[in-house]
């Protein structure tokens, strides 16, 4: 039961990793990026042949598939969605914009890495296992943990106390008022994009660490979780998407323990459901949201 | 020849289908993602009911199984809705998924549907009934355009709150487009089926959800035939693809993705764009003195119509407006002023039914204020309004706004539309010719066929006035019409609602300008602070002291404004 | 006006949307300190121009000249550093950041030059009491005058005003204009863009009448003031 939990913590810290970027990119641009699981796909594959053909240290892995996340987060931002601004279907076609772009993503990665699952190479990540009070542990999923946390401490710090994260929520509420003072909104658009990507990539790449391997259908596997996450949190809100994660990863822990392991979506959706109708702002969501 | 096709037009129209059954909420401005929820329950539940042998002999029994998919669709996308459609964009986008996906878990999880494995039934759908019932979704389709409902979808599509002003009742609208695209997405369920002859829970699965909003959008949703052109664009690409010879699998995917960025960079409103560009601008028809006749008459000057009593209303601590009592009586002009922050626009949208009142009660045109029902009533009974800050419909003809005005005088003509019934096209000539006459009042019969936002700021605040005089209203209620015109505008604005009282329009209105209120108004009312201060005779009431220091500052140079 | 070289000059401007002309070969310049009306009906085409010369659109033609240097196709950003600052029309402040954060927002270009935020609560005492409430909870009138604090915070040079005026009470509006006065004094060049022609005219020293996207008059405020033509075509008076 409590192994169950932990597993539930871990999983709950990746999903909540998917949906700070995703949840970042609404809440200060209100674009509805789909293409998010296809860049924390191509994070997965990337870490994956890095690792294969240097054998550089995870630490130093991480930071060069975040560089590589942020300039697709620089592309996507360039041709999906800076063509659309001031359209008036600018935040639909928005939607429909980074679903191409998302396939197009996906389909180059079938160019380059096959259809076959892709694996970190053995020993790459010492699989040490920790025991505590009973609870199985494994380095990885410590590192996960600790990686996550800190990425999500030091961003929430970014948006809600810097200068930078000023001028961001300057934008997300009045592009033009943003404009008038002075605020260069076309830079911290792009620079939206690129943390954002940088966060899906470094989550895609942790979750195939988890793993051991990857497979194109890796983000589309997060994908729904990760709208439930950052409903359940609050559009926009990125504690509410950390806490969100954490609960989720729970829920569905303990349907496996409780029910079957078929069950599992059906707890998280209608749990989502269940807010939606009850409380649309989120469990912990005040920001109030434009229409698609 | 096309013997070796059949499965490719068959896959044609099924995709046209399930991408309809987007485009009817796309119309909507709802962006509901349960389709393959419908489209399962749809499979699963006809399964049960479809017999094994052709009907008499001959009929193919998916005859029977196309309503019963519809009927589950529609009874279902009802009952997910009464929840789900308070929620709005990306809320519903995602409720509407989360349902989606319930349903496939259950149907993994359930006996009777074969669970994981699947069902497998006989292969009924020919691509003949295929086709037929894209070319029935198609007519039905193609008469929604110009008919009360079509314009409602429109409105409800471009902006909820004025579309409610202008009679429409929102909730219902949006359920109509939900329950109409649940019923779409049945029938998409059931062909499947009985095309494929087997379907497992995943079938129906969020990729599947994906690819159908992506050809209603690609195909577009502002013109009727836009899914078939969608779905007909998407699978030639494989087809091509495969005459050219080339292998590599992810080709396929690729060039999809990269011609649909294409299409939504470039073609804004998807490809039936490049169709809609060709058609012709209806010339106006010759002034139709006779559009007016037939309404029915407005109340006799000096009965009140209009009455509240210790109106309050209170945001939190905040008492935007407290213990206002108010009686209108036809055919006066009442003016409301007050400074910035006095209560003015809280006060007409609590008349208007757009917000319920927090104290004190009152009837407007005989609705009671605080019933239920939202703003469409109030519209219903007789009240129309303009706003604050123009909510215009943006991607509709300055004619079409207008003709969303008449809304609340006419009947329905779809279904009488889809027989080709002369009445409804009486009724359409008629609400046609009440909008250009509106349109002429007001000076813009020339700007007839332009978008809003090629109009000028003063344009749109008449084309407002005009969709407003459409309703045929008993009290037209405008929100700073005036707000940003220059005195001559103002001056010509205010020839204009003198022209309105003589026709027996009660008028009420707030505005900044003095000079122009003091030019129009019957009486005059003054709020501070959420209360009035002073009321009556326009001149007395602006030279009253407390008047003066609330609102107009005591300062030589207003005393000069004013008079 | 003075034979010194101007700080703000535009030439032959011209700004389109889609296919609406709304301004059409539009020349003015404004001499160090000094201040320019432009007044005109609405829909003249007053606010493009403030929007071209501010950078929020990108003009059709002509130049944008700050102290002699073309800056036609400077981004709005680099326009605020070099000290041009535009007051919006519908003052456009942001309603969930803090009275504080949208000044602190206001000095960031400038930081160099800046005023301390002591300085504009002096000036504006009623934002003082409110600095740590959302703007959104100002009546309009005080988030008027939080858009003028913002634009002087970072002590521009030249202050673009778009209809600083509008949907304000006349007793609020003699505060707008006593503000402007106090901003000519401190030898701040301004160019206002008013509804309220005449109270305009009376500010400004020289006025810029727009028709339909051109300049149809010009000349000293005070004798525009009195010309019968523009008196009858745009003060409406009787």
């Amino acid at each position: 039961m409590l192994q169950q939990l932990a597993n539930g913590v871990f999983a709950g810290s990746i999903y909540a990793l998917f949906a700070i970027g995703f949840t970042l990119v609404f809440g200060i641009l209100r674009h509805l990026n789909l293409a998010h699981a296809a860049i924390f796909t191509a994070g997965a594959f990337v870490g994956i042949e890095i690792a294969t053909r240097t054998g550089i240290p995870i630490w130093i892995l991480f930071p060069i598939v975040a560089a590589i996340g942020a300039l697709a987060g620089l592309l996507l931002e360039r041709t999906a969605f800076r063509p659309l601004a001031g359209r008036d279907d600018e935040h639909f076609a928005g939607l429909i914009s980074s679903v191409a772009f998302g396939g197009v993503l996906i389909a180059l990665i079938q160019a380059r890495y096959g259809t076959e699952p892709k694996s970190f190479p053995r020993e790459y990540f010492p699989n040490q296992l920790f025991q505590f009070a009973g609870i199985r542990v494994t380095l990885t999923q410590l590192v996960t943990l600790g990686l996550a946390l800190a990425l999500m401490l030091g961003l929430a710090w970014l948006v809600s106390a810097s200068s930078l994260g000023r001028a961001m929520r300057a934008v997300a509420e009045n592009p033009t008022a943003a404009r008038v003072v002075g605020v260069n909104v076309d830079r911290i658009t792009a620079g939206t994009y690129a943390l954002s990507s940088g966060l899906g990539t470094v989550a895609g790449a942790l979750l195939a660490l988890n793993l051991g391997q990857t497979e194109r259908s890796l983000g589309a596997s997060v994908e729904l979780v990760g709208f439930a996450v950052i409903i359940l949190g609050g559009l926009g809100s990125l504690w509410g998407a950390m806490a969100a994660g954490v609960i989720l990863g729970l829920a569905e822990a303990l349907t496996i323990h409780y029910f079957d392991s078929t069950w599992k979506g059906l707890v998280a959706f209608a749990l989502l459901f269940a807010v939606l109708v009850l409380r649309p702002r989120g469990l912990f969501g005040h920001l109030k949201v434009r229409e698609v | 020849m096309l013997a070796g096709y059949d499965t490719l037009i068959t896959n044609i129209a099924l995709a046209v289908i399930l991408a309809y059954s987007f485009h009817v909420v796309l119309m909507a401005g709802q962006l509901n993602l349960g389709q393959a929820g419908f489209a399962s329950l749809g499979a699963y539940i006809s399964s049960l009911v479809v017999p094994a042998e052709p009907l008499f002999g001959s009929l193919s029994p998916v005859l029977i199984g196309i309503p019963v998919g519809a009927a589950v669709g529609a009874g279902a996308a009802f009952l997910v809705g009464l929840p789900v459609l308070r929620l709005r964009g990306v809320f519903l986008a995602i409720g509407t998924i989360a349902f989606g996906e319930m349903v496939r878990v259950f149907m993994n999880n359930a006996e009777w549907t074969g669970g994981a494995i699947g069902l497998r039934v006989e292969k009924w759908v020919t691509v003949d009934l295929a086709w037929i019932v894209v070319a029935v979704l198609a007519y039905l389709f193609w008469r929604l355009g110009p008919s009360r409902i079509g314009r409602a979808f429109a409105a409800v599509r471009e902006d909820e709150l004025a579309a409610g002003s202008m009679g429409v009742d929102v909730v219902r609208t949006r359920m109509t487009s939900f329950v109409a695209s649940g019923a779409i997405a049945g029938v998409y369920g059931v062909m499947f089926l009985y095309f494929f002859g087997r379907i497992t829970p995943t079938t129906f699965d969020f990729s599947l959800t994906l690819g159908g909003l992506v050809t209603a959008v690609l195909g577009g949703y502002l013109v009727f035939f836009g899914p078939v052109l969608g779905a007909g664009f998407l699978t030639a690409v494989p087809e091509i693809q495969k005459a050219l010879g080339v292998e590599a699998g992810w080709i396929h995917p690729f060039i999809t993705g990269l011609l649909l960025l294409a299409v939504i960079l470039f073609l804004p409103g998807g490809l039936s764009t490049l169709f809609a560009r060709m058609r012709r601008v209806p010339a106006a028809p010759d002034p139709d003195l006779g559009a007016l006749d037939g309404l029915p008459p407005l109340p006799d000057r000096g009965t009140p119509i209009a009455r509240v009593r210790g109106l309050g209303k209170s945001y939190g601590a905040v008492q935007a407006v407290r213990e206002v009592d108010l009686e209108i009586r036809s055919g006066e002009v009442l003016g409301v002023i007050g400074p910035n922050g006095a209560g003015k626009t809280t006060l007409v949208n609590m008349i208007s039914g757009l917000e319920t009142p927090t104290a004190g009660e009152g009837e407007i045109l005989g609705v009671a204020l605080g019933s239920p029902g939202g703003a469409h009533r109030f519209a219903q009974a007789g009240l129309s309004r303009t706003f604050q800050h123009s909510k215009l419909f943006d991607r509709l003809t300055a004619l079409d706004n207008v003709l969303v005005g008449t809304h609340a005088i006419s009947r329905s003509t779809y279904l009488r539309r889809l027989f080709w019934m002369p009445s409804a096209r009486r009724d359409e000539r008629r609400a046609r010719a009440l909008a250009w006459a509106q349109l002429r009042r007001v000076g813009l019969a020339e700007r007839a066929h332009l978008r809003p936002s090629a109009l000028s700021y003063g344009d749109q605040r008449r084309l407002e006035i005009a969709r407003a005089l459409a309703a045929h209203p008993t009290l037209l209620i405008l929100d700073e019409p005036a707000a940003g015109m220059n005195h001559v505008e103002a001056g010509e604005l205010a020839a204009l609602i003198r022209g309105l009282a003589e026709d027996g329009i009660t008028v009420l209105f707030i505005e900044h300008n003095v000079k122009m209120v003091l030019d129009t108004c019957t009486r005059l009312v003054v709020l501070n602070f959420g209360e009035v201060i002073a009321s009556g005779e326009p001149h007395r009431v602006a030279a009253d002291p407390k008047v003066v220091e609330a609102y107009l500052g005591a300062e030589e140079e207003e005393s000069e404004h004013v008079r | 006006m003075s034979d010194e070289d101007p700080i703000l000059s535009v030439e032959s401007l011209s700004v389109s949307y889609g296919r609406v002309n709304a301004v059409r070969d539009v020349s003015f310049s404004v001499p160090a300190g000094g201040m320019v009306a432009l007044v005109g009906a609405n829909g003249a085409g007053k606010s493009s121009v403030l929007a071209a010369v501010s950078g929020l659109t990108r003009p059709g033609k002509g130049t944008v000249r700050l102290d002699g240097r073309d800056i036609t196709r400077w981004p709005a950003h680099r326009r605020v550093a070099a000290g041009l600052v535009l007051v919006p029309e519908g003052r456009q402040i942001l309603g969930t950041l803090t009275v504080a954060e949208n000044l602190r927002l206001g000095a960031h270009r400038r930081r160099a030059q800046a005023a301390p935020e002591s300085e504009m609560y002096e000036l504006f005492p009623v934002l003082a009491e409110r600095r740590a409430l959302p703007a959104g909870s100002l009546s309009g009138g005080e988030q008027q005058m939080l858009a003028i604090a913002r634009a002087m915070i970072s002590r521009p040079r030249v202050v673009l005003m778009d209809e600083p005026s509008m949907g304000l009470a006349p007793k609020m509006v003699d505060e707008v204009f006593k503000v402007i006065e106090e901003i000519r004094a401190s030898d701040v060049t301004v160019v206002l863009v008013e509804q309220n022609a005449r109270r305009a005219l009376r500010t400004a020293d020289t006025g810029h009448v727009l028709e339909t996207g051109e300049i149809a008059h010009s000349g000293p405020a005070s004798e525009l003031l009195q010309d019968p033509k523009v008196v009858k075509a745009y003060l409406g008076v009787e």
